[in-house]
């Protein structure tokens, strides 16, 4: 995994949790280090004994886990590039969903050797949304529903998402149906995406 | 937007452009008329100028500072740059680099100013809370702002990097080049040392000293490490009070030190230097109420960078001076030839 997702992983148990507990799940993990560098590549079975050492730490799941990690995405202090970026596809809810189309190409523009799933998302009629996910690594589909859910939360935009994975040969596809069932929206939708 | 005037755009073949169309390919532009007064604004260009209501009658230079070129200040100034690469500033807010390139109206029906946001995007699109739909669609400003974000997060990340690992390099380098024990330079440090005196562009003279401690085994073996430690330590320092700063002292083996004197033409001035340095080793040490006896014995070879000698040839004549000393009851000092 890219550096920056293990380093977004990093920031999330130090702000959710402490540096201790970080520096324990770094120590289980037998990692040789405590810090991720933005810049590098990891081994992908170092963000999996990541996430076994402080699921068996933390007495949680993995699922419950990434998508605790994705609405901090959102919502987390350290990762505000993140929500800046997403949030500028657009002033509503579904002008986002429809914006996730562009995110693959636009993230590997930016970050050429980052692994993000790709994202296809089909309209069904104006409040049903279905996303397709592929994505070549295993059991992360959670993340982006947890991304999903917070994004919601920020448009001020109430949802229901299901989710449903399937394991083909090569990817995982996470399929999301999310149903718009209200998006109020306010005067100054985006005065929350200020630069600080 | 309420227009005043609201003029379809006749297009070449008399297709009309009107506003709506107009709005979602250039959001940024700005209609004028014959006057340079606003007949419309795009959404996007209205919301730069915080057109709350909307402004249309108003001059576009009340708020529009042309900075390049300098001289646009009226409307037919303008006229007279069509087409041409403009830079533009907002008056009331300072700091925002415009593009812009104008256009004349077909008809005689005035221009049309389109404006981008330059390099100043970034700022701009946090401080208007801009989104992907304050731009075109078919516009690459989104893409553009992605590489900024992640640019700058990279920038700052390599930075740290770059910080550490130099920090690291330093400290890695610092070892490599030291004695841990006596905090003296080492066998490569002297041999970097060599080698840079002889990259100098003015030949220099330089004096190699070999010295070696006489009974230093003995200490070791009646006293123990910890007091030859000691000794050995006692004598770095010894050593680096009788040399100047330029000058290089090293530990090259368990007691055995390296001192490379510079700019050394007369002899004398070295015997005093290593009488002072056998005299002061010389002189016992108290260590848990007992004292330490060691001394030195010291070999000397003078050379000349125009030689080109490396330093293991200097060391071998200056070992083969301090075996002389040591035959000669130790204690002492002897020159090379």
């Amino acid at each position: 995994m890219h550096g920056m997702i293990n380093r977004g992983l990093q920031s999330y148990i130090c702000d959710t949790h402490s540096v201790d507990v970080w520096e324990e799940t770094c120590e289980r993990a037998k990692l040789p280090f405590y810090d991720f560098e933005y810049m590098l590549t990891y081994d992908d079975s170092t963000t999996e004994d990541l996430l076994s050492s402080f699921g068996a730490l933390a007495h949680r799941q993995r699922d419950e886990i990434l998508e605790d990690f994705g609405t901090y995405m959102v919502s987390g202090k350290a990762l505000n590039t993140m929500r800046r970026l997403l949030k500028f596809g657009g002033s509503s809810y579904v002008e986002f969903l429809h914006s996730l189309n562009f995110v693959y190409d636009r993230a590997k523009m930016a970050v050429p050797d980052l692994d993000i799933p790709t994202m296809e998302l089909v309209e069904n009629n104006p409040t049903q949304f279905v996303l397709y996910t592929r994505f070549r690594k295993r059991g992360f589909g959670p993340t982006l529903l947890g991304l999903l859910r917070a994004l919601a939360n920020d448009y001020n935009a109430l949802v229901s998402i299901a989710h449903s994975r399937r394991i083909l040969k090569h990817v995982d596809e996470d399929i999301f149906t999310i149903n718009l069932l209200c998006e109020k929206r306010r005067a100054n939708n985006t005065s929350e995406l200020v630069h600080d | 937007m309420g227009d005043l005037v609201s003029l379809p755009v006749i297009g070449r073949g008399g297709h009309a452009f009107d506003n709506t169309m107009l709005n979602l390919l250039l959001p940024m532009h700005v209609q004028l008329d014959q006057n340079g007064r606003i007949v419309h604004a795009g959404p996007t260009f209205a919301k730069l100028l915080a057109f709350e209501p909307v402004v249309v009658g108003e001059h576009l230079f009340d708020y529009i500072q042309f900075s390049y070129p300098k001289n646009i200040v009226t409307n037919k100034n303008l006229a007279a740059h069509f087409g041409m690469p403009l830079t533009a500033q907002i008056k009331t807010q300072s700091g925002f680099d415009l593009k812009a390139v104008a256009v004349a109206m077909p008809g005689n029906a005035g221009m049309l100013v389109n404006f981008v946001l330059g390099t100043s995007l970034k700022e701009a699109v946090s401080h208007w809370h801009l989104n992907s739909k304050d731009f075109s669609a078919a516009d690459p400003t989104v893409e553009m702002l992605y590489i900024i974000e992640v640019q700058s997060v990279l920038l700052e990340a390599s930075r740290s990097l770059n910080d550490r690992l130099n920090g690291q390099r330093e400290e890695a380098e610092e070892k490599a080049y030291t004695d841990p024990l006596t905090g003296l330079s080492n066998r490569r440090a002297l041999n970097r040392h060599i080698k840079r005196l002889h990259r100098r562009r003015v030949s220099v003279g330089f004096a190699v000293f070999l010295i070696d401690l006489d009974h230093f085994k003995l200490v070791n073996d009646t006293l123990g490490h910890a007091a030859g430690d000691q000794v050995l330590q006692k004598v770095a320092g010894i050593l680096l009070n009788e040399t100047r700063p330029t000058d290089i002292v090293a530990r090259t083996g368990g007691d055995e030190f390296v001192l490379v004197l510079e700019k050394t033409k007369d002899i004398s001035p070295l015997e005093a230097i290593a009488k002072r340095i056998i005299r002061k080793i010389e002189h016992p040490f108290l260590r848990e109420g007992q004292n330490c006896y060691v001394g030195a014995s010291i070999g000397i070879v003078r050379a000349h960078t125009k030689d080109n000698r490396s330093i293991d040839f200097h060391l071998q004549s200056a070992d083969e001076a301090l075996y002389d000393s040591k035959n000669n009851g130790r204690g002492t000092f002897r020159f090379v030839g």
